[in-house]
């Protein structure tokens, strides 16, 4: 009873005409930038993090949000029209939507993506508000060992999971705690590494960071190639966007399963949108009396990933709320997001700021219905975007960058130091590191270090105390496990 | 002799990469210890940064052998020098090194302009792509302003024009 009246506060808050502004520019923008090859829900969101930055936390995180199941959204449409994924999580749904696409049928599988990815999103959002808070509950529990375990833990599994060898994920996961050193100590107020500098007293700004790792990179790996115009766009005639009864017949076990699927494995650091989908594709597969014809044009190989993918979106914030750790780059900007409208997120989120929840969950709601009542007319829309040339675009995201990194202290230094890591994330991916051990090294960083060593000083300097509790111990031994799962070759699931 | 032909068995960027991380490790390391890194029962501002530059430089050094016996190298995407188009990514980062020293002598609307017009043209050369250009860098640059700082209030490097 208490979730409904939480709820319906929510949707008081949702319905808001601001919110439902805020909440509509973001899954359009988010749909937007889907679209557009190259231009993930990280870059998305770091674009326009700052645009946030003069709202109600509220509204900042409605937006926010709206942009990143959004780009779930909008990522299919490329895939389909033109086999080329507008962002990762939709790689997958080029092999059997191209297909249908090249079959006539690009209409049912634009249509069942964009209807399973709304009973995906749905699907997701009850599991986020029933998980929530026993969740949220229990965390209670957690004292400094406890979280220093679970983030320990957290970061090896993200490295472990990220791609390329898991050793470089540790190497850049273990920058991004040091670079998250940067500034004054909040224990003994020493500042430290900052050479000097007074713009480094404050640390290294997570928006820097985040667009030129994301947004100056991807821009300058870009401009690598000629900026020519790839491939042709799929025309089809709208009024075969329904997908047909046996289409929905065919789909409905794809949509429920790549739901569960999706959301649990949102859930988990390091897994995120990319895997449940290529996850769900799997699962798809196996189950299919006819396993032979994926890749052909199956409309369960798009519905399934689809539904996945959305789903993921909604889990991963069951972390973000109730422990305060961000499971993936999107979350470690919306932590970053909360943090600078001055709200922790964490277990007491739910207790101190209800409307933080409720509000943003109701107009994810709202957002998602919104985007499948808009996405299915504005397909033309999208198709027509996909024909700005890159020469055009590609500049007007470095000034986006540009102004972003500006406006959040009016210094160019944060511009420069954008600049900087922009050039550092172009190297650091062109030599096959993740970027996303990184990230979440500098946005968990400083939880990390006041949690160990508020640890240590409550056991005098005893380790024993990261086994003290059953929370830490099933945690230190899960952080073992994954050690010997990736040095022990034979054990190595990644490579079965 | 070991080290060697180890050294040697990475590409050049793995062994620059590699370099990088040690420097960084070593640099964080000895700024670490003069902030000092207190005990376990009372530790010091440096200690956390001193165990993470240690594990950075343990890593680096275990990626170093374990890319030579293990063979990584033959599993991650191999990118000669040739094959990375230097040019245009780091022109762009020069010019948006110079933008970022400019922008606040010479302020938003012209530095924005320059910089807009070559990266329009990158690449570009001919004639008419220039007039366009030309067109193209003015109509974002005064748009944006308009947005940015008269629609959504962020102030903008106002500069020698003063506006």
């Amino acid at each position: 009873m208490e979730i409904i009246n939480l709820l319906i506060e929510g949707f008081r808050i949702g319905l808001e005409p601001a919110n439902l502004f805020y909440c509509f520019a973001g899954v359009f923008l988010g749909t937007l930038t889907g679209v557009l090859p190259g231009l993930g829900p990280t870059a998305a969101v770091s674009l326009l993090l700052p645009v946030t930055f003069g709202m109600s936390p509220v509204s900042a995180i409605i937006m926010l949000a709206g942009i990143y199941y959004g780009t779930m959204y909008g990522g299919s449409t490329t895939s389909i029209l033109v086999n080329i994924p507008g962002e990762t999580a939709s790689v997958i749904t080029c092999l059997d939507g191209y297909q249908m696409a090249l079959k006539g049928r690009a209409g049912p599988a634009l249509g069942i993506a964009a209807f399973g990815s709304f009973i995906a999103g749905t699907l997701g959002l009850i599991g986020l508000m029933l998980l929530a808070q026993p969740l949220a509950q229990f965390a209670l529990q957690f004292g400094p060992p406890e979280y220093f375990c679970i983030i320990s833990t957290g970061l090896i599994l993200l490295s472990f999971i990220s791609r390329g060898p898991m050793v470089k994920s540790l190497i850049i996961s273990s920058f991004g705690i040091i670079l998250s050193c940067i500034g004054i100590d909040v224990i003994t107020s020493k500042t430290r590494m900052t050479f000097n500098f007074l713009e480094l007293a404050d640390g290294v700004g997570i928006v820097p960071l985040v667009m030129g790792l994301f947004g100056i990179s991807e821009v300058l790996i870009n401009l690598e190639k000629e900026l020519k115009e790839e491939g042709g766009v799929f025309y089809f005639k709208m009024i075969d966007l329904f997908p047909t009864r046996d289409d929905w017949i065919r789909s409905k076990g794809a949509i429920v399963r790549g739901s569960i699927l999706g959301f649990f494995l949102g859930i988990l650091p390091g897994i995120g949108t990319v895997t449940s989908s290529f996850f769900s594709y799997a699962v798809e597969k196996k189950v299919s009396k006819t396993p032979e014809k994926f890749g052909q044009g199956m409309i369960e190989g798009v519905a399934g990933p689809e539904a996945a993918n959305n789903a993921a979106t909604a889990g991963a914030f069951i972390p973000l709320f109730t422990l305060g750790i961000p499971v993936n780059p999107v979350m470690a900007l919306l932590f970053g997001a909360l943090l600078i409208h001055g709200i922790q997120p964490g277990p007491l989120l739910m207790q101190k700021h209800p409307e933080m929840f409720w509000g943003p969950v109701s107009s994810m709601y709202i957002g998602n219905l919104m985007l499948l009542v808009l996405n299915l007319p504005l397909i033309p829309l999208w198709v027509q975007i996909l024909k700005i040339p890159k020469r055009v675009l590609l500049p007007l995201i470095l000034l986006f960058c540009i102004i972003g990194s500006y406006s959040l202290n009016n210094s160019v230094v944060e511009v420069l130091m954008m600049v900087l890591f922009g050039m550092m994330g172009y190297l650091l991916r062109k030599m096959g590191y993740d970027m996303a051990p990184l990230v979440l090294g500098f946005v968990l960083g400083p939880t990390f270090e006041t949690n160990f060593r508020q640890s240590l000083l409550i056991s005098g300097g005893s380790f024993s105390i990261f086994i003290s509790s059953s929370i830490s111990i099933v945690s230190t031994i899960l952080f073992f496990m994954v050690l010997i799962i990736a040095f022990i070759p034979r054990l190595r699931l990644r490579n079965l | 002799m070991f080290a060697k032909r180890l050294f040697n068995s990475m590409n050049k960027f793995d062994q620059l990469f590699l370099g990088v991380w040690l420097v960084v490790a070593i640099l964080v390391a000895i700024l670490s210890l003069r902030l000092g890194v207190g005990t376990f029962s009372g530790p010091g501002p440096g200690l956390f940064p001193f165990v993470f530059a240690i594990f950075l430089g343990t890593t680096s050094i275990i990626y170093w052998i374990t890319s030579h016996f293990k063979q990584i190298r033959a599993r991650l995407p191999q990118i000669p020098p040739e094959t990375i188009y230097w040019k245009r990514p780091s022109v762009v980062v020069l010019f948006l090194i110079i933008y970022s020293l400019c922008l606040t002598r010479i302020g938003y609307l012209i530095s924005t302009f320059i910089l807009l017009f070559i990266l329009f043209n990158l690449g570009l050369g001919t004639k008419r792509k220039w007039k366009m250009g030309i067109i193209g860098a003015v109509t974002t640059a005064v748009t944006s302003y308009l947005i940015f700082n008269k629609l959504l209030q962020i102030p903008l490097p106002k500069g020698i024009l003063g506006i």
